[in-house]
């Protein structure tokens, strides 16, 4: 090879420019793929509105400009934003100064479930809930079943078009009491969610919130007026594992309970009992502990077996013996409704009176097979069980 | 230095390389939950790192004291494969999340990390042995006959008799043995009494070393491991937590007791679909329980197939389980089992993990259903699962659930698509419905899970209709010799990490490009040459599997035929033309061209024709044969075409020919053969061979005068 003036190259110096050229290009290629993925999804088919990143965004009410970017204020992960940039989420987008949603009117997840899948066993039961999800969440969970849709982006999703209004119409076609934010992490698409459960109230259908519970107050108690019931995953009980398995952190999630209760909104917890991370039985007693410290006893606890799922593939099943002593410990600590799920064919599903200790629900799977609550109370000895039962 | 000492040390340099990198491949199998692409990426490593290690021994000429320098590499090399393997198998406990899947960053991670060490000593000391030898072509076949009688004890003896640590323990002997030999003839009194007290040393550390024991903390935490079997198809591990049993095969948990979930879905979602099934096939999985599930509908006769023996032979309460009158149980190939059975089976159950690897896609195809449908009754059901969900179907995940669709749809009028925990294929000629709880509760059948109170048929067809709507069909059909479900599995679990296979191929390419850049013409055909035989050695064995099904010892002995061919190959260098070296060379990549065409072919009609067992086994033993011998000869050649600067010579001819091997045997298995097939990949192969010898001819200037 010869340069323009007439000297050889060599191999070793040609070789040089070529990984040269290399590096310059690997370096110049993910924030171009960003950029080129940002500027693609800006123009879907149908033109976005002016000043819009798309047609399935809104503006987000909580953010603030800043001198490093546009600053998410929805969640306690508070993302920087600059330009183009997606945040952890990946569902909000600094666009033009400001941070928009772009998972508002494009589900992925549309389905019809039974309200005790969710599980809400003391809400409305046996009835079905209109469940709906975009993609996207706001942490990271490394056993979540739902991965598929909650570790990507609602731009490489096939998604529905189904905005609020339409939501509403479809839950009411299928004869649904209660539309369901559920599957991913509806926080993530909190926009989508305010809005769709603001017309259902309209419309006198219930909002269910089924979350990780992962919010700022400012936007939880906004949202906390037009939600019916929600169950909140309450996935450990120490910052640390909060962060390794989670990627997230404990405090939140608690102020989270006790705003839902306090705003008035029905709550069921659920804890997922991970083999080696979270089935440490003092950290189970501290849950119940708080739980109960702070008015929580009277509202039905959810103890679930873990499946080997995305991430923790090398795992164990939870075992049965484990499900129960964690079901042993939260009675004793005085939690009046206790339930062990993803387990079939156990009395753990049935709901006894705190007082009589009588069977007052009789649950198989997802079917109600007896009721013995009159308008609220225990039908053999009046007391109340506390729940919304129709 | 005495020549026999030097010959001693190649010869086991060869034995304790192959036999490490044996153990090692084993063990990242049950630390990584192997497949071809973890495989790949660690035999990738351990090639390209040998090779730069033979590089570096371009430098051996100006090291002062070679000799005692050499030693001192011997004796560290012995150390080292003890020490890998705890590093491996220590590995998820030091640097994976308890429990979690290693990704591909952490496998690449790994792969060379652990394996340099040896890796690089390994392949300077071929080069700084065979430098010292003189005729690089000897040094190549003995090196390649240290690695076939190792390759022949570890696979015919060890693996099936002694732990992985026990071997290691005598492999590691072995070769100290030919070092204390190596040190007495080197100058001076002091060095052999130096080695043999420290080859005692280390042989005394070696025996106190339970590389097993080790790790189980790491590898199965909060539980007590009751059965812990090294079986040649892998390990098999039970252990148990609060009473339940958990069942591992190299690393994986492949099922828990008490799981009635899982254990329903896989029998009932099929069974019930049956008016009266009688005769029963299970592939797979029988050890979870799903036996007793099964016998709920009375049958006369369950054949159940489990490839690895020693899953039947354990001592464990859920296989007492199995020993019921109507329960027969078959260690085996499942293929083979099927196209040697007679029996008309009502219900086959394939519990089978999916298609992450060749082997396991063998029992998705076409060709097999074919075989399959001959052995069902007129309505016959088969039943298989994917780990894809019905509340979201991914992209990755839609190319998955519409390869299987459509190759059931090959061979059966109906398949239907039943959402559970996973999602379940149902394939027969006879009409099959949705509302499952309503079949369960008619025929009496009494379950814990798949019933009227957990599943709702209005929603399951709902969902099965959804999963129906992203159903491809554009997608291709899954052929044994174009295994797409392969490809298809291995981008599914790529998406877990978010990385698309693209980057992995252009890192590849990027790799390949810059070996190139540093190749003479000479280099560049063994480079070739090596891709070619890296790539065939896997297709081959991979073909084997397809006609005579999994057996473990077959795959041993093509491994050690290939061996075989690489010593006949270059001592016929070594021997014969003299002459015409450069001819001979060009012919050599000529030849290697048009095998690659021709080996596809006779592959193709052999499993067309339907030849005895012996007649295909001889044929590819032929093959193997033919090939290999074709490699040794070039190598040979290559040296005596380079011979000008001899310690060079070794150093880029062996670490070229190392390189080809290791991306051959990466990118053709896991890439070009599931996306190409087995022609076009041969046709690809032929080019890139024919591309080596134009490089050639047209450098001859340089080569000619030899």
């Amino acid at each position: 090879m010869k340069s323009e003036s007439g000297q050889r190259f060599s191999k070793r110096q040609f070789l040089r420019l070529s990984l040269a050229a290399l590096g310059v290009a690997a370096a110049g290629i993910r924030p171009f793929h960003g950029f080129a993925k940002n500027l693609m999804a800006m123009n879907p088919d149908t033109p976005p509105p002016p000043g819009s990143p798309g047609k399935y965004s809104k503006e987000s009410l909580y953010y603030i400009l800043t001198p490093k970017g546009v600053k998410c204020q929805l969640c306690p992960n508070q993302c920087v934003l600059k330009e183009g940039q997606e945040g952890l989420c990946r569902n909000h987008v600094a666009y033009d100064d400001k941070l928009y949603s772009i998972a508002y009117g494009n589900p992925c997840s549309v389905h019809v479930d039974p309200i005790e899948k969710k599980p809400l066993f003391h809400y409305l039961p046996s009835s079905e809930s209109f469940s709906i999800a975009t993609a996207g969440c706001t942490l990271a969970c490394m056993n979540c079943q739902n991965w598929e849709i909650s570790q990507v982006s609602p731009r490489t999703t096939n998604n529905l078009e189904l905005f609020p209004v339409q939501v509403v119409q479809e839950a009411a076609a299928n004869g649904c009491k209660t539309i369901a934010y559920t599957y991913s992490e509806p926080l993530s698409f909190y926009e989508y969610t305010f809005d769709t459960s603001k017309l259902a109230r309209a419309r006198g259908i219930k909002n269910l919130l089924i979350s990780n519970g992962y919010i700022n107050e400012k936007p939880l108690r906004e949202l906390s007026k037009y939600i019916d019931a929600a169950n909140i995953n309450l996935k450990s009980f120490t910052e640390d594992t909060y962060a390794k398995l989670n990627g997230g952190s404990l405090e939140p999630i608690l102020r989270t309970l006790k705003i839902l209760k306090e705003e008035g909104v029905w709550l069921e917890i659920t804890n997922l009992i991970v083999p080696n991370w979270t089935d440490n039985m003092n950290m189970i007693q501290e849950m119940c502990g708080w739980l109960v410290a702070n008015g929580f006893a009277d509202y039905p606890l959810h103890f679930s077996r873990f499946f080997p799922l995305y991430k923790l593939t090398s795992l164990p099943y939870t075992p049965l013996p484990t499900l129960e002593k964690a079901y042993n410990i939260a009675r004793k600590a005085g939690i009046n409704h206790v339930y062990i799920g993803n387990v079939p064919g156990t009395d753990y599903e049935n709901t006894y009176c705190p007082k009589c200790k009588k069977m007052v629900v009789e649950r198989r799977g997802f079917t109600v097979v007896s009721n013995h609550i009159v308008k609220g109370d225990c039908g053999y000895c009046n007391t109340r069980i506390n729940g919304v039962w129709a | 230095m005495n020549k026999n000492a030097i010959r001693a040390g190649l010869f086991s340099l060869g034995f304790i390389s192959i036999s490490t990198q044996i153990y090692l491949l084993r063990a990242s199998y049950m630390v990584f939950y192997g497949n071809e692409l973890i495989l790949g990426i660690m035999l990738s490593a351990w090639l390209l790192l040998t090779g730069a290690g033979a590089w570096l021994g371009r430098y051996f000429s100006k090291i002062r004291g070679p000799a005692v320098f050499v030693l001192f590499l011997m004796l560290l090399l012995s150390a080292l494969p003890a020490l890998m393997l705890i590093k491996l198998n220590l590995y998820r406990a030091l640097v994976l999340p308890t429990g979690t899947l290693a990704g591909i960053n952490d496998v690449v991670y790994a792969a060379f990390i652990v394996q340099m060490p040896f890796c690089l000593i390994n392949g300077f000391l071929f080069s700084a042995l065979s430098s010292m030898l003189d005729k690089a072509g000897n040094a190549y076949s003995l090196e390649s006959a240290g690695s076939m009688f190792s390759g022949a004890i570890v696979n015919f003896i060890l693996l099936w008799f002694f732990s992985s640590s026990f071997s290691i323990l005598l492999l590691s002997g072995f070769y100290l043995i030919t070092v204390v030999y190596f040190s007495f003839h080197m100058p001076g009194r002091l060095s052999p009494w130096i080695t043999l007290l420290v080859s005692a040393m280390l042989m005394i550390l070696l025996s106190k070393t339970d590389i097993r024991a080790v790790s189980y903390h790491a590898l199965y935490p909060g539980q007590s491991v009751i059965e812990d079997k090294e079986t040649p198809y892998g390990q098999l591990v039970v252990t148990v937590n609060s009473g339940q049993l958990n069942f591992y095969e190299n690393g994986l948990l492949m099922f828990s007791s008490g799981d009635e979930i899982n254990n329903e879905e896989n029998v009932h979602y099929a069974m019930v679909q049956h008016a009266a099934p009688k005769n029963i096939l299970l592939i797979s999985g029988g050890l979870s329980g799903v036996i007793n599930e099964i016998l709920k509908y009375h049958p006369k006769l369950i054949d159940y197939v489990e490839l690895n023996p020693a899953l039947l032979y354990l001592n464990v309460k859920s296989l007492r389980n199995l020993q019921k009158k109507s329960v027969y149980l078959h260690p085996g190939d499942a293929r083979r089992f099927v196209k040697n059975s007679s029996v008309k089976y009502d219900v086959v159950l394939i519990l089978l993990p999916p298609p992450s690897s060749l082997q396991l896609n063998r029992l998705y195809t076409t060709e097999f259903l074919k075989e399959l449908k001959v052995r069902l009754s007129p309505d016959g059901i088969v039943s298989y699962s994917l780990p894809t969900t019905s509340d979201y179907v991914s992209q990755a995940g839609e190319g998955l659930n519409s390869i299987l669709y459509k190759t059931l749809k090959e061979s059966f009028s109906n398949v239907l698509l039943v959402p559970g925990g996973k999602t379940f294929f149902i394939a027969s000629d006879a009409g099959m419905s949705l509302d499952i709880p309503g079949m369960i509760e008619k025929k009496g059948i009494r379950t814990s899970y798949v019933n009227k109170y957990y599943l709702d048929p209005a929603q399951m067809k709902e969902r099965s209709e959804y999963i129906m709507a992203n159903i491809s069909g554009s997608a291709g059909i899954n052929h044994d010799f174009r295994p797409l479900m392969f490809f298809a599995q291995m981008k599914y679990r790529l998406t877990y990490f978010n990385r698309h296979y693209l980057m992995v191929i252009i890192i590849v390419l990027l790799i390949i490009g810059l070996i190139m850049l540093n190749l003479n013409a000479v280099n560049t055909g063994l480079f070739t040459g090596g891709f070619t035989a890296g790539a065939f050695q896997v297709l081959i064995i991979l073909s084997l599997q397809v006609f005579c099904g999994y057996v473990f010892q077959l795959t041993g002995f093509i491994i050690m035929l290939f061996m075989l061919g690489l010593i006949l190959g270059s001592k016929a260098g070594t021997l014969w033309f003299s002459r015409n070296p450069f001819k001979v060379y060009l012919s050599v990549q000529l030849l290697l061209a048009a095998l690659s065409v021709l080996i596809p072919i006779a592959l193709i009609l052999m499993g067309r024709m339907g030849l005895p067992l012996w007649m295909v086994q001889a044929k590819t033993a032929g093959i193997t044969l033919a090939l290999s011998v074709l490699i040794g000869l070039e190598y040979s050649l290559a040296f005596r075409l380079m011979s000008k600067k001899p310690t060079l010579a070794v150093a880029k001819n062996y670490a070229s020919d190392l390189f080809g091997s290791a991306l051959g045997a990466f990118i053709v298995p896991v890439f070009l053969f599931p996306l190409l097939g087995l022609m076009n990949t041969g046709y690809l192969l032929a080019l890139l061979n024919t591309a080596g010898a134009t490089f050639l001819f047209i450098k001859r200037k340089n080569f000619v005068s030899l």
